[in-house]
């Protein structure tokens, strides 16, 4: 059994009424513990809605989703699904309640009654995964954008979270603030053994992952390796996407005759294969 | 005509414990019918100086002038000047779609030339060559709630918005933020040719070096507040010096260039972006046969 | 203008202020603030006085940051100032036109403004010194024996958390929001009071339909963290008494004692 199934899920909003619009149509995947999932889709392709089932934010009209063997439809569940499955949102305004750091990152294990000792432990722990100790006791709005969503990742680790689910949480910041995000959950996936899934616009994040899953149009049209998602180009480009630059580079040169892979994805890949290439002639 | 820095310093919150100088001695020259690029990381003061090309702030000491006149002025006849130089210039916050507020998209961007006091036939008119600018169909949006589009669209009617009052020169702060990768492209596209067909003086903040190189003509670098470089983003992004000082990662392709050339290959300096490289592979490989 | 706004804002700090315990601070307040309003004599108002300069000395709050708190009071300061000098009967210092200024104005005047004064001070000094969160948990503490009655005290609570959190968002907000339409042409400043009045609709609706966006986004975070009401909650930083806050209490029901002997108004305070 996989930690997370969706199976057959597809979110109606407004059913019925004159705005009706279908998010997500009959999506099917599994997730296994421990996995770094990115996924791509432009906006209103349906990635939010997808995400906001994961920890029963949203119940699917029709189909299921089941969380380490819980289902999010069956009430009592619920509690302990959010527990298992932390997210991060888009604005890093809105998701800080506290008015202190510290605070704030204790605010989920508290509303699950944690033990106050262990609240402390955890959140000191928590704090330190994430680097933001020494920011402890500073109000979030003198923190940058980068910093604040690290507090909100804390806060999910302090619930002991198993899962991350990332909605667009690099959307809005800094290249700075990205790269802090990106190093902080990469550590959380490699050290820590976190199930990932990371929602993104940025393709140079989405490389990092073990699987890439495309949505349009609410369907998932593409499903595989970073490698086998950016070797469909045109495909991806068609859907309002785009490559990593390595790739698309490649691309053009494959299309100018140069005879290179069309499996290139990172800066590294593509000099050897050049370097390669030049020792043969 | 010319946008003039002279010597522009601005403190926050001057003579109390949180007094805070956002920019310092700042002096620069932006060119009507130019394509400026502001960089910086955040709080290096960007926002800052945006806010004194439009009289929005007012330096605490240097001055501002718009096409020669002081945007501060003293009096009551040089203040009305003033502020007839600074409608010269248009301004689009970051997030601009979160200032719509009327019923209509036609409502809202006819805001602007309203204020202005123009007749009803003026202001229909710039309302719609705006949303032609802005690739926004006059008949099909007009009556529409501005808060039933999607995000991209709403950007486009703020944006509308500002060119409603047919501004000499246009500063963005950060346009394409929050964008999906198809947002970000047909947005530079607009952006780009509002410079070249309509001759808009375009100065915009960016945190993407790309886009920098690509779009801009000269780039002017901030960091803790101070000026660090103000030329050609192909001149300004060879120094390494100046990226790491304003905390800057250089352009992706220049990276890739400089990957390149680490294993020998010869790729010229200012060689930043995608087509660059790809020519100059070409011209190698095909060389090597 | 806007950034002048000190109230809610905490000064963090280690002094014996900041770690009494906030449901003291909160009592201590009330009972202070009772006497300012009951007291009328010179030397209870020159006690007073003296006993809030203590507290702000010993809260090692800056003291500009204290003066600022009143800044945006400085108006009704004045005008009660004004209301009094020439409303109380009296000796005439001066004749403008129908009102007379005089002495005892000027005294009850004096007397009224600084007993403002020493309320705001008061009130700002316990936000100062004690973190928000702290201070809604005292409040839903000292609520929560009215639960029974159907106070929501821990709904309360959370309200003011939240409106706390977000007070220097929507300021920044709201000033970016007012330097956007200045910019396509808005004016604030000038026109008439109906002018005026509509040039500020640009402004609040963006204004509101961002607090609804926020209002919304934070509700699914905390949902996604869990939140359900108070019901099963623990605290991290469960409120406790200590022995400083036992002092303070002695301390101050002493001060209040004296205050009360040395007024003679014994009589006046407990019959009111």
């Amino acid at each position: 059994m996989s930690f997370i199934t969706i199976q057959n899920v597809s979110h109606i909003y407004h059913a019925g009424e004159e705005q009706e619009h279908r998010a997500l149509s009959e999506v099917s995947f599994s997730i296994e513990e421990g996995e770094f999932i990115a996924i791509l889709g432009t906006n209103g392709s349906g990635k939010s809605t997808l995400a906001r089932h994961i920890n029963g934010l949203l119940l699917p009209s029709s189909g299921h989703v089941l969380v380490d063997s819980m289902d999010t439809q069956e009430t009592e569940n619920i509690w302990n699904i959010r527990r298992e499955v932390g997210m991060v949102f888009q604005n890093p305004d809105n998701q800080i309640i506290a008015a202190v750091v510290e605070d704030d990152v204790a605010f989920g294990p508290e509303n699950i009654g944690m033990e106050p000792g262990r609240i402390r432990k955890n959140v000191h722990e928590a704090l330190e995964t994430v680097g933001m100790t020494h920011f402890r006791s500073f109000a979030p709005h003198l923190l940058s954008g980068g910093q604040k969503q690290r507090v909100a990742i804390a806060g999910a680790l302090a619930m002991q979270t198993k899962c991350l689910v990332l909605d667009e949480a690099t959307a809005m910041l800094d290249p700075r603030g990205r790269q802090e995000v990106m190093e902080t959950i990469l550590r959380l996936h490699r050290e820590n053994h976190i199930t990932i899934l990371l929602i993104t616009h940025f393709m140079e994040e989405a490389v990092e992952a073990d699987r890439i899953l495309v949505l349009d149009k609410g369907e998932i049209f593409a499903s595989g390796t970073p490698r086998d998602i950016f070797s469909r180009g045109k495909e991806l480009e068609e859907i309002g996407l785009e490559l990593p630059l390595a790739s698309r580079v490649a691309e053009k040169l494959i299309q100018q005759g140069i005879p290179l892979p069309n499996t290139i994805l990172t800066k590294e890949e593509l000099r050897a294969e050049l370097r390669q290439l030049q020792q043969a002639q | 005509m010319a946008i003039v820095l002279q010597d522009v310093s601005y403190t926050y919150m001057a003579n109390t414990p949180l007094e805070r100088q956002a920019l310092s001695g700042i002096s620069a020259v932006i060119q009507e019918g130019s394509f400026t690029a502001i960089a910086g990381h955040t709080g290096s003061g960007k926002s800052t100086l945006l806010q004194h090309l439009n009289g929005l702030i007012h330096p605490t000491s240097g001055q501002v002038l718009m096409d020669e006149v002081n945007l501060q002025g003293k009096g009551k006849a040089e203040r009305r000047r003033a502020k007839a130089a600074a409608r010269q210039v248009g301004m689009v916050f970051q997030y601009p779609e979160q200032q719509l507020f009327e019923e209509t998209v036609e409502k809202d961007i006819a805001f602007g030339p309203r204020n202005l006091g123009l007749s009803e036939e003026e202001i229909e008119e710039r309302v719609q060559s705006a949303m032609e600018l802005m690739h926004l169909d006059y008949k099909a949006f007009k009556d529409v709630s501005p808060f039933a589009l999607s995000g991209g669209q709403m950007r486009r009617v703020a944006i509308a918005g500002v060119l409603a009052l047919r501004p000499k020169y246009l500063v963005l702060d950060e346009p394409t933020a929050g964008l999906d990768p198809r947002g970000r492209r047909k947005l530079t596209e607009t952006i780009t040719r509002l410079h070249r067909e309509e001759h808009v003086t375009i100065i915009f903040v960016s945190h993407n070096m790309d886009d920098i190189v690509r779009l801009a003509d000269r780039v002017l670098v901030l960091a803790h507040g101070k000026l660090l470089a103000y030329a050609p983003p192909q001149e300004v992004f060879q120094d390494s010096r100046i990226l790491e000082e304003a905390g800057l990662q250089p352009p992706e392709a220049f990276k890739l260039a400089d990957e390149l050339r680490q294993a020998g290959f010869d790729i010229p300096a200012h060689a930043m972006l995608e087509e660059d490289i790809v020519s100059s592979i070409l011209r190698l490989y095909r060389q090597g046969r | 203008m806007l950034s002048d706004i000190t109230i809610g804002q905490f000064f963090p700090g280690d002094t014996f202020l900041h770690r009494l315990d906030p449901r003291t601070k909160l009592i201590a307040l009330i009972f202070l603030m009772v006497a300012i309003f009951v007291f009328h004599t010179f030397g209870v108002y020159t006690a007073l006085t003296v006993f809030t300069l203590a507290l702000v000395f010993a809260s090692k709050v800056p003291f500009g940051m204290i003066l600022r708190s009143l800044k945006p009071l400085l108006w009704i300061l004045l005008f009660t100032f004004f209301i009094h000098v020439f409303s109380t009967p009296g000796e005439s210092l001066l004749h403008l036109w129908r009102f007379d200024a005089t002495l005892e104005g000027i005294e009850r005047g004096a007397f009224i403004s600084l007993r403002l004064i020493l309320l705001i001070v008061l009130a700002s000094l316990l936000t100062f010194t004690t973190s928000p969160l702290k201070l809604t948990d005292a409040m839903e503490a000292l609520l929560s024996p009215l639960k029974r009655f159907g106070v929501p005290a821990h709904e309360l609570a959370m309200m003011m958390t939240i409106a706390l959190r977000f007070v220097p968002t929507l300021i920044e907000e709201t000033d970016r929001i007012m330097k956007a339409q200045e910019s396509r042409g808005a004016d604030f400043s000038e026109g008439s009071l109906m002018a005026r009045i509509r040039a500020v609709i640009p402004v609040l609706v963006p204004l509101f339909l961002s607090a609804f966006r926020r209002a919304d986004d934070l509700a699914l975070a905390m949902e996604a963290r869990c939140y359900h009401g108070g019901e099963g909650r623990t605290q991290m930083k469960a409120l406790s008494f200590h022995r400083l806050d036992g002092l303070a209490f002695v301390f101050t029901a002493l001060f209040l004692i004296i205050l009360t002997i040395s007024s003679g108004q014994l009589g006046g305070v407990l019959w009111g």
